[in-house]
């Protein structure tokens, strides 16, 4: 069982080669704004040093979202297309769950901007307060380990090891039902843009 | 009538042999040749028991080898070595052969040239070949014509999701489009973001129709294309990660497609181009006039100073509280207009165009009529406001011809569509070869970029899986 995971959502570019429970390649290197040109190169040192052709994966696993607009439809539309040509599962992930990691208690913060930020509580693999945008003056993290852009919380900023975070949230990674109806998690709805 | 050679007609052959080669097969290897060589096979043109020519085919998997041919005498320069080269031809190909190879002496130039006109080319000299130190030929001919190479096309630099398949000789396995245009209408223009999440959204199941229609599996495609710029960013951004997509899972070749190429080439679907060619580009973002020299080299003569005409058809159609997109709408109403409001030509010099000033007066016009509490007759607004618009392309076509001779005369992109510009380029332009796209490919779509994509692949112009979507990409690039 050979899945291939994929995180564009947000600053980093992670890609990662899975095999029956272990990592066998990865790839994860900041790459803000980088990664629609990025991800097709990190993806070839990926599976060369696997040894593995792209062809010969079971699943794909990304981040759905939320994050940069532009961030999470590039590894969505990666998985939507391979997905229904190769064809393979197609599994996701919040950014936040993952960024999680399957820590205990802990709260991920993203930068939304406008003083905002994507926020979920998690505690192993439960879910405290599920992925929104919230204003950052209105959280509380005293009772919670913060992943993420802790800065804009006055704590440091800490992401921890993305590959990893994949492996361990196997058992939270939901399957896609139906490939054509997969949409990234925007946090915000289309009808809020029209003018 | 040519068969497989027989038992009783072996006297006849050992005959020809003997008259013919300076290393004749006798009889008893003839025979072993019919009866026990199970990969060898002998035809013969057998005239009311004459055996007048024979050749033999030595079968070898994908490749074959012709180890024998021959006329007898007297019936020699008479077309029978033509014919049984051509049946033995036909025997190989039908036997799913891709190559046939062949030794000849380089003294039997009769012999030579029946191989060459058969399309068989020399691979080398064989030194010493025959017994008596005569060289030889090595010669080979391709059995396969090279099948035309299929490419897939994605395009999606605005509001339209679309992807086709279609091969270098321009036949089409399928294309499919879908077009966000009602939900854009809803807010009376393409939001970009509402675009890119409807790409999103749409991409997969497009993809999977094209290919499901066009009955092939990713393998059989030689090229995945996409359009590259330009656009809106994020759409781009879509349709370029598919298409990357396919082509680092499949191992393809990718082309980055210029979008106004595409409405330019997807002309080819009625004809082929002829060069030097002027290209009308008219759309909602642009609005050119393109000398193009070759296939590889297009200029930019004329373009807006402000508006493209798309976007000022749009812009007029919203001061009329009509829909948008606004050049369908306002074509239509013009049909039922009269000459009645008075609207400034656009005064540029040279082959530039502009919009905007002949746009605010619309507006301005509407205003005064408005204030003096007179209701506008719409049909004859649209009516002025497309006179004045269409004619200055009319005229700056007109002068970009005169200083840039061509031989053939193209409409291309999505006011291509309308159909007074259609009726007015038809009568402008008797004395040049002229060409209007045909009203389904005016609009955005994936053959239009694969059309254009098979002149890249001709061109061997591709690009690296990290090539950057161009937003404002020119055609000259």
């Amino acid at each position: 069982m050979l899945t291939l995971c994929i995180d564009t959502a947000y600053k980093y570019l992670t890609c990662v080669l899975i095999k029956d429970g272990r990592i066998i390649s990865s790839y994860s290197e900041e790459c803000f704004k980088k990664q629609s040109e990025e991800v097709f190169m990190a993806l070839k040192k990926v599976f060369a040093k696997a040894s593995v052709s792209p062809e010969s994966i079971d699943s794909i696993c990304i981040s759905e979202g939320p994050g940069s607009y532009t961030g999470v439809r590039i590894a969505m539309t990666i998985a939507k297309v391979i997905g229904e040509i190769l064809p393979c599962d197609v599994y996701t992930i919040s950014t936040l769950r993952l960024y999680a990691a399957g820590r205990e208690n802990c709260m991920v913060v993203m930068d939304a901007r406008a003083n905002r930020v994507y926020c979920g509580i998690y505690d192993r693999d439960r879910i405290i307060m599920d992925d929104t945008a919230v204003a950052i003056n209105e959280l509380d993290c005293k009772d919670y380990t913060v992943i993420g852009d802790g800065a804009l919380l006055g704590k440091e900023n800490y992401y921890g090891d993305l590959s990893e975070a994949f492996l361990k949230t196997r058992n939270m990674w939901k399957k896609a039902d139906n490939i054509s109806y997969l949409t990234p998690k925007y946090l915000k709805e289309s009808e809020s843009y029209s003018r | 009538m040519i068969a497989l050679l027989k038992m009783e007609d072996l006297d006849q052959v050992e005959e020809i042999e003997k008259s013919s080669f300076v290393n004749p097969w006798n009889r008893q290897y003839l025979a072993k040749e019919i009866s026990d060589n199970e990969i060898g096979e002998i035809y013969a043109d057998v005239e009311d028991g004459v055996v007048i020519a024979y050749g033999d085919i030595w079968y070898m998997f994908e490749n074959c080898d012709l180890t024998r041919i021959a006329v007898r005498e007297e019936y020699r320069h008479k077309g029978y070595g033509q014919k049984m080269m051509k049946h033995l031809i036909s025997m190989a190909k039908g036997r799913g052969c891709e190559f046939m190879h062949l030794e000849v002496n380089v003294n039997n130039a009769d012999a030579i040239g029946l191989y060459e006109r058969n399309g068989f080319e020399t691979m080398r000299t064989r030194r010493n070949y025959y017994e008596n130190g005569d060289d030889a030929f090595d010669m080979l001919r391709i059995l396969v014509e090279p099948e035309a190479r299929k490419i897939l096309a994605i395009e999606s630099s605005c509001d339209e999701t679309a992807c086709a398949v279609i091969d270098e000789d321009l036949n089409v396995y399928s294309s499919v489009v879908t077009s966000q245009i009602d939900v854009h209408a809803r807010f009376g223009g393409v939001i970009p973001e509402v675009a890119s999440r409807m790409h999103v959204e749409q991409i997969s199941t497009i993809v999977r129709s094209a290919v499901d229609q066009a009955h092939i599996g990713i393998n059989d495609i030689s090229a995945i294309a996409y359009t590259i710029g330009p656009g809106l960013i994020g759409s781009l951004h879509v349709g370029a990660i598919a298409a990357k997509s396919l082509a680092f899972f499949y191992d393809k070749p990718l082309i980055g497609v210029h979008h106004l190429k595409g409405h330019i080439f997807i002309n080819e679907m009625i004809r082929p181009l002829q060069y030097p060619l002027m290209a009308l580009v008219v759309s909602g973002g642009h609005t050119e006039l393109v000398y193009i020299e070759n296939d590889q080299s297009f200029k930019i003569i004329g373009t807006t100073l402000d508006d493209a005409i798309g976007e000022a058809y749009d812009k007029v159609a919203r001061v009329m509280n009509e829909a948008y997109p606004g050049g369908p709408v306002i074509d239509r109403l013009a049909r039922q207009g009269r000459p009645h409001y008075q609207l400034p030509t656009p005064k540029v010099e040279g082959l530039d165009f502009s919009f905007s000033g002949l746009k605010n007066a619309v507006l301005q016009l509407v205003k005064k009529e408005e204030s003096a509490g007179n209701p506008i007759d719409k049909n004859d607004l649209a009516y002025a406001f497309q006179e004045v618009a269409l004619h200055s392309l009319i005229k700056k076509t007109k002068m970009a011809l005169e200083q840039y001779p061509c031989k053939m005369l193209v409409l291309a992109g999505g006011v291509a569509a309308n159909s007074r510009l259609r009726e007015l380029m038809n009568e402008n332009f008797t004395d040049i070869d002229l060409l209007l796209p045909p009203l389904k490919y005016c609009t955005d779509n994936a053959l239009m970029i694969g059309c254009a994509a098979v002149h890249y692949l001709k061109n061997k112009k591709f690009v690296e899986l990290d090539a950057a979507s161009e937003p404002s990409m020119s055609i000259e690039y």
